[in-house]
């Protein structure tokens, strides 16, 4: 998930524990705002400091002037059959192609396990939002190819794309008489443990006691609850994580249910995030100070099932809108007869019936 | 047809600030409450027009600003605190001679805030009041949350080559410089607040001259100091924005913007980058419309904030301005203040039109560099004017901190500190214990 979605998830997480809300309100305690930070600091232990630490067997680095997919789908295979045969975890880095300051020439990697090869393709130029400038398709031959010793096993996408900021990373390591390929191979293994959610706040709450501060238990709660809700968040996804380590070695496979950096989801977080902080807040203020008095059930509602119905209907109405825009097009039309077609004939059916 | 003139005066008014603001807005730098803070000293001096009317004048000055300032963000690259983060995406299309196409897009954004504003009209007062009694308790560690996520939010760029300490001192080389950016920004609020250097009657320029130093200044130094000129710039007959764009923009950008607006020192630019990150925006065109819709939501919102019968929140400087001469009663300032907000947003957005395409022509017709020359020494007049020596010596600090993130590709609203951070101490009642330590007090 995205970075704002965990951040605000700790904050919210964190006005569960009425004390610290009562902290909050009365000391100028900025313990709900301590959740937000720990909601994202799994992340933050990766990408600001385990990512430096990784060391590459192979990297796949072109020259934007200079770019051979045979050579680069060469080092791909080279890495996967040298962990096949090694039985050795290879780590490889596809280092991005960087044509100014916010264009980038796309290429991705494609592991093909019915021909037993990686694909190597490249692409046109993009700009920082991975959108292509028409055009720019590269010149020449774009495609490389190169054998494979062993089937790829790889629980992420098919096909991964080299773009934008620092490129992907891969590690592969022997799995039977397949090589198991891990997307970036730092990300959400130690970092992402619910047993170091748990270290976190008893570290806070020993370290903030040591220092004579009141209610050193409740920052140690609320650091565990901001950083675990992070952990648990992203087990939603298709990556997951290395939920107790140091007790387990492995990512644990995610439940599929979204991808991070999906736009509705993110969305949906962070609307939910924000109205559980305004519920709590006004649960746990006095009583002459609440702004509403409504049941969750109720205040759900209001203020996320009515606007999600409402948003609903307006998205099925631009559904509506761009459907007579493309009754042009005969392949559309065609596909809209056949629909129109089966509809009464089930209907027909039904009747008869 | 006295009645008629009752009715028609605030609408020339309206027309008048409208018109007034637009020209204004076209010239970088001249934030437009410099020029209201003007207008309500010499309106409270000499009374020289009805109250209501005066209001007419201020929401078109308002409305006309945050529509049409947009020009020299993107044509003169000078922006002011809430254009900030329109700033890059605006200049990438200006560079590719779309210029005139990123204007009329974040103008489309202003139309759809200004109709998402009608929309909520019922709804508006409920909102604002529940939210004002929930969070007003709480406002300090609200404040922290922002500026702890401005610094958790910002990841290295680059740092993929070399040994481990090698990459993370060069992934980390943008982390440092827009850590120091926040905290020297912050030290100078600090300063700023606590020892202010301008006359008491123009207490709400102190800060403006950090602003253009922090905001507008570097940006027109680096065009300075940049080899290449602009591109011609192609008028474009269409913007391929479709409904659904212009929705799902609308809706991020006045998520963003009545953030701003609702809370206090959250400019725009900091809504806008809540907005962009919660509801994962990678099209360019919905970032650059969404910062427009979140502009004006932050601007005109926080103006129409004042005007809500029952929660009267004073928000943003033209509302601060007004709360001193002005205080609206019952529903019907609301009311009205919602038809000039429509009005004046419909005269805007067409005046955008226009000096869109007459700045296409100053910027073709001189060379860019001498164009910015001009806007650097106007500028400086300005700030000079307004503020005096001091208010020079001021900008001058402020440009060379405001230098720090362009020369480290760190984010330009770390440069917000500058007011975050002593507001955030202040709320959570920190401030005066810090100012002494400083020696400020």
């Amino acid at each position: 998930m995205k970075g704002i979605s965990h951040f605000i998830s700790g904050v919210a997480a964190a006005t569960f524990v009425s004390k610290a809300v009562n902290m909050a309100m009365y000391d100028s305690s900025i313990i709900i705002a301590l959740g937000g930070l720990f909601g994202i600091l799994p992340d933050t232990l990766d990408f600001k400091f385990a990512k430096f630490m990784q060391k590459f067997d192979f990297e796949v680095d072109p020259h934007p002037d200079d770019m051979n997919p045979q050579i680069m789908a060469d080092i791909v295979a080279q890495a996967i059959n040298t962990a096949f045969k090694e039985k050795k975890e290879i780590s490889l880095m596809l280092h991005s192609v960087k044509i100014s300051a916010d264009l980038f020439r796309q290429y991705s990697v494609y592991f093909d396990n019915e021909q037993s090869q990686v694909v190597v393709e490249i692409g046109p130029i993009v700009n920082m939002s991975k959108i292509p400038y028409p055009g720019t398709e590269y010149q020449g031959n774009n495609i490389g190819k190169a054998k494979l010793d062993a089937k790829v096993l790889h629980s992420y996408d098919d096909k991964t794309y080299i773009d934008i900021f620092s490129g992907s990373d891969f590690s592969f390591r022997k799995s039977g008489d397949k090589v198991e390929a891990l997307f970036i191979p730092w990300h959400r293994r130690w970092s992402h443990s619910l047993t170091l959610g748990i270290f976190f706040g008893i570290a806070g709450w020993l370290l903030l006691k040591l220092f004579g501060v009141m209610n050193a238990h409740v920052y140690g709660f609320v650091f565990s609850l901001g950083f675990c809700t992070h952990v648990l968040e992203d087990q939603l996804g298709y990556m997951g994580s290395n939920l107790f380590w140091p007790f387990t070695k492995e990512r644990m496979n995610g439940l599929h249910w979204m991808r991070s950096g999906d736009a509705l989801p993110n969305f949906t977080t962070v609307w939910i995030s924000c109205l559980i902080i305004l519920f709590n807040l006004n649960r746990f203020a006095p009583e002459a100070n609440k702004a509403f008095h409504m049941s969750w059930v109720e205040f759900a509602g209001y203020t996320f099932f009515i606007p999600l119905v409402l948003l609903l209907i307006v998205g099925k109405i631009f559904d509506t809108i761009s459907m007579y825009k493309k009754m042009k097009d005969d392949k559309y039309r065609e596909m809209l007869i056949s629909e129109m077609n089966k509809e009464s004939r089930m209907e027909s059916e039904e009747s008869i019936s | 047809m006295g009645e008629l003139i009752f009715y028609m005066e605030p609408l020339m008014y309206l027309v008048i600030g409208t018109l007034l603001s637009a020209i204004l807005g076209c010239l970088p730098a001249l934030h437009i409450y410099n020029i209201a803070g003007i207008l309500i000293i010499l309106w409270a001096k000499i009374s020289w027009m009805g109250g209501e009317n005066f209001i007419a004048l201020c929401a078109g000055l308002v409305v006309g600003y945050s529509i049409v300032s947009t020009v020299p963000a993107i044509f003169l690259g000078a922006p002011d605190e809430a254009a900030m983060f329109m700033v890059m995406p605006g200049q990438k299309y200006l560079m590719q001679g779309r210029g005139y196409e990123a204007s009329i897009i974040t103008g489309i954004g202003g139309l759809g805030a200004a109709f998402a504003m009608l929309l909520l009209t019922p709804f508006l007062p409920i909102i604002v009041r529940t939210v004002r009694t929930v969070f007003s308790p709480h406002m300090g560690w609200i404040l922290t949350t922002i500026l702890f996520y401005i610094i958790m939010s910002e990841f290295p760029k680059g740092g993929d080559r070399g040994k481990p300490l090698q990459k993370f001192l060069d992934g980390w080389g943008s982390i440092f410089a827009g850590l120091f950016t926040l905290f020297i920004s912050g030290f100078l609020g600090m300063i700023l607040i606590y020892k202010p250097f301008v006359n008491t009657e123009f207490a709400f320029q102190n800060i403006m001259p950090a602003f253009v130093g922090l905001y507008a200044v570097p940006w027109v130094v680096l065009n300075l100091m940049s080899r290449g000129n602009i591109p011609k710039q192609h008028i474009a007959k269409s913007t391929n924005l479709n409904w659904e764009l212009v929705t799902r923009g609308t809706g991020a950008g006045m998520l963003g913007g009545m953030f701003a607006a609702i809370f206090p020192v959250v400019t725009g630019g900091i809504g806008g980058l809540f907005a962009g990150h919660a509801t994962a925006q990678r099209d360019e065109r919905l970032f650059v419309m969404s910062q427009g819709v979140s502009k004006f939501a932050y601007y005109v919102g926080a103006f129409l904030l004042f005007f809500i019968p029952g929660a009267a929140l004073t928000r943003g400087g033209m509302a601060w301005m007004i709360s001193s001469i002005y205080m609206p009663y019952g529903n019907e300032p609301y009311y009205r203040l919602l038809g000039f907000i429509a009005i004046s947003a419909a005269i805007s957005f067409f005046m955008l039109i226009l000096f869109s395409k007459l700045m296409i022509k100053f910027i073709h017709s001189y060379n860019y560099r001498v164009v910015n020359w001009i806007t650097l020494i106007f500028i400086l007049t300005v700030v000079m004017s307004i503020t005096g020596y001091w208010g020079l010596i001021v900008m001058i600090v402020c440009t060379g901190i405001g230098l720090i993130p362009v020369m480290y590709s760190s984010r330009r609203m770390n440069c917000m500190g500058v007011l975050l951070i002593p507001i955030t101490f202040n709320m959570l009642g920190i401030g005066p214990k810090i100012a002494a330590i400083m020696g400020l007090v």
